[in-house]
């Protein structure tokens, strides 16, 4: 069980407003069964049904780890409450050339919607993870799929939990990956633990850029520096800042706060 | 071991010399000597002032050489004392022995069985200097050159020559020639008599070299360590606003000219990049300093006015400033002075909590002037004091070490002695303050009768 600390992003996981798009990155793959148990123990408990495209082995880690939290997984799955499904068979279901085909995507999902509310749930969570079986080596496809997801919520207005295994201080996954998934998501979580990760930033911005008011204010003018697309903490929006305004410094800051997340971490 | 005979059996190694008399005895050896080697497919060298080396061509071409052709192969060369041992402007036995071996490899890189050389060494008695160590030198070719492509004849005009050096020069040469023919030589081997009194010195002249050279070799490195601590602590300082300057400077290009942010970012670039030209600044002073590259332009100089400037330039609202500039006149450089002052204000108010209090002020005492900066703030352990001058050494700051190389404190003391006077830091310790205190001379007060043509 993971001792990760409440914080302001722990409400976008346990009760999502219908229609968000929340993404969970994450190294530690216990963490990615801690949040997604939490995610579907909240809809549960709040008489909502949960649909669950994983790995087979994600699936069976979410199934143990919800029987741990009390959940009496079976008679959930009985009621037509708990659906989880093999994220490689969907796939298979829709994906054309390498590509995901919209109108097979739609006939492959939306079925299990109308399951789950022949079953009585109106309130419906989604967690899919099919984007990243994609992303290892088909990132382009993982993003059209993102889209897709983003298209059928705008219509049915439930909530979806995405999860990359993608680390924000790694220079690639940060400078490439992150601001490409930010882009298709409503609110970004971009660590195990949001409070290291934002430390771990702001004492790699005092490192690179000084101590004094001056590099206060730039911080302030990163994040505020243009409009996103997506909710985050501050400490992400000022990596994406620093990204467009200089990749190199990005890169430092990320180098620098890599070393200070990985000492805490210890 | 079996002495060759000059015109057939010398071999690779060999070394002899040769004590002649008169200038035939000089070329009944010098002559038989190269016609073999030449004969030999050998390198020759000839190492001699221009008179000698023209009296030998001569013999030569009587004795039936084309010297022409051999000179035009480059398989028979002359050369002079200063182009071969005096070289690097003094005799240096490494040298040499480092330039034959050149020569060695050159020779046999064009194909030639052994290189060899004659000579004869009169620039010895010249007063050249490095000439006190020939008879090291004709040791160490000897055992250097023992079995080596190198033959070497050293030809010693008896009248030139002290029975000193006479004598140290056939203990070196394993071989002589003895009217024109090569013989053992049986001093050879024996000790000379700078060697021997060497030899009989107590070892404690070596063991005083020794630890002269790894004091010197720990100081070194010490000073190797100091820079480059200095120098990755200086990267480091220039590093962070030339960073933020990237990042506002972008920012600037990227916002509309009129957006509040990209003034603001304006200000930040245009205040990183004052304090990297500071940083700077500061660095080439002290290398200015060091290097004797300051030069003074001194007058008459009010120190209290100079202060009550300096004061009104960088005043800011953040600290309580307090001035008790009574007039002080001092010989000196105002733009260096003024900078003096800066920078120990500039200090101050680094050490300084916003709200504390900054008092600077000049005083007249006897045939000095005493410049003081007295501040509230964080003030300094008494161990310190003593190096508080010293690049890269830093006082404690309000929340923490202060930033930068601490090279405005050095800049000031050095400046301050380029002046004449001499600077303190005091405090007593932290939590309770610093002074800086300057004394420089007094200027001599201007005689009546110039006042009165005023």
């Amino acid at each position: 069980m993971s001792n990760i600390a409440p914080t302001p992003w722990d409400r976008a996981v346990e009760t999502p407003v219908p229609g968000e798009h929340v993404v969970q990155m994450y190294r530690d793959p216990a963490l990615l069964v801690d949040v997604v148990a939490r995610y579907c123990q909240r809809g549960f408990v709040a008489g909502e049904a949960v649909i669950v495209i994983a790995t087979h082995a994600h699936r069976a880690a979410f199934a143990r780890r919800l029987t741990t939290l009390g959940t009496d997984v079976p008679a959930c799955v009985r009621r037509g409450q708990y659906v989880d499904l093999d994220a490689d068979g969907c796939l298979a279901a829709f994906m054309v050339d390498g590509a995901p085909d919209r109108a097979r995507f739609f006939a492959a999902v939306t079925p299990h919607l109308e399951h789950a509310r022949h079953a009585g749930y109106e309130r419906i969570r989604l967690f899919g993870e099919m984007v990243e079986v994609l992303r290892s080596t088909a990132f382009a496809a993982a993003m059209r799929l993102e889209e897709l997801w983003h298209e059928l919520l705008e219509r049915e207005r439930h909530p979806l939990l995405c999860a990359y295994e993608v680390d924000p201080l790694d220079r690639l996954d940060g400078r490439v990956l992150v601001p490409a998934i930010a882009r298709r998501h409503s609110h970004v979580v971009p660590a195990d633990d949001p409070v290291r990760f934002e430390r771990a930033i702001d004492r790699a911005f005092v490192e690179v850029f000084g101590a004094d008011a001056d590099a206060t204010l730039l911080r302030q003018l990163c994040e505020g520096y243009r409009p996103l697309a997506s909710a985050m903490p501050a400490a992400q929006a000022v990596l994406l800042s620093l990204d467009d305004l200089s990749p190199d410094l990005g890169d430092a800051v990320r180098a620098v706060a890599a070393g200070h997340s990985a000492g805490a971490a210890r | 071991m079996t002495p060759p005979t000059l015109d057939s059996d010398l071999r690779s190694g060999d070394h002899l010399c040769a004590i002649y008399d008169t200038d035939a005895d000089w070329l009944v050896t010098a002559v038989p000597y190269f016609s073999e080697g030449l004969a030999r497919h050998e390198a020759c060298v000839y190492v001699a002032p221009e008179s000698h080396a023209a009296h030998l061509e001569v013999a030569l071409r009587a004795a039936g050489l084309d010297v022409d052709v051999h000179v035009r192969r480059g398989a028979l060369r002359f050369a002079t004392p200063e182009a071969t041992y005096l070289r690097p402007g003094r005799f240096d036995p490494d040298v040499m022995i480092a330039l034959w071996q050149e020569l060695i490899d050159a020779a046999g890189a064009e194909g030639y069985t052994n290189l060899r050389v004659a000579g004869c060494p009169t620039w010895i008695n010249d007063g050249v200097p490095g000439a006190e160590r020939w008879a090291e030198y004709e040791a160490q070719v000897s055992e250097c050159f023992r079995g080596r492509r190198l033959i070497k004849l050293c030809q010693y005009d008896r009248r030139l020559f002290s029975p000193t050096v006479l004598l140290d020069v056939l203990r070196s040469h394993p071989f002589a020639v003895v009217q024109g023919a090569v013989r053992a030589n049986p001093f050879a081997g024996m000790a000379s008599a700078r060697a021997e009194r060497d030899r009989r010195k107590p070892d404690q002249d070596l063991q005083d070299a020794l630890t002269r050279e790894r004091a010197a070799r720990v100081a070194a490195e010490a000073a190797c360590r100091r820079k480059d601590e200095f120098v990755a602590v200086f990267s480091h300082e220039l590093r962070t606003p030339l960073a933020a300057a990237v990042v506002a400077s972008a920012l600037i290009e990227r916002l509309p000219s009129n957006d509040p942010r990209a003034v603001t970012a304006r200000a930040v670039l245009g205040r990183q990049l004052e304090q990297a030209r500071r940083l700077v600044d500061d660095l080439l002073d002290i290398e200015r300093i060091n290097t004797g590259k300051i030069e003074l332009a001194r007058e008459r100089i009010d120190l209290a006015a100079l202060v009550r400037d300096s004061v009104a330039a960088i005043l800011l609202p953040t600290h309580a400033f307090e001035i008790d500039a009574r007039t002080a006149w001092v010989i000196g450089d105002a733009g260096r002075l003024r900078q003096v002052v800066e920078n120990l204000i500039t200090n101050a108010m680094k050490h300084t909590p916003a709200g504390g209090r900054i008092v600077v002020s000049t005083v007249p005492e006897g045939e000095e002037i005493v410049l003081r900066v007295d501040d509230s703030g964080a003030g300094m352990p008494a161990e310190l004091l003593g190096r508080v001058f010293e690049p890269l050494v830093q006082g404690p700051a309000p929340g923490g070490t202060a930033k930068g190389l601490g090279l405005g404190l050095s800049v000031v003391r050095r400046l301050v002695e380029l002046h004449d006077g001499r600077v303190e830091a005091l405090s007593a310790g932290i939590g309770h303050g610093s002074s800086f205190v300057v004394r420089l001379p007094a200027a001599p007060p201007v005689p009546r009768e110039a006042i009165a043509t005023i």
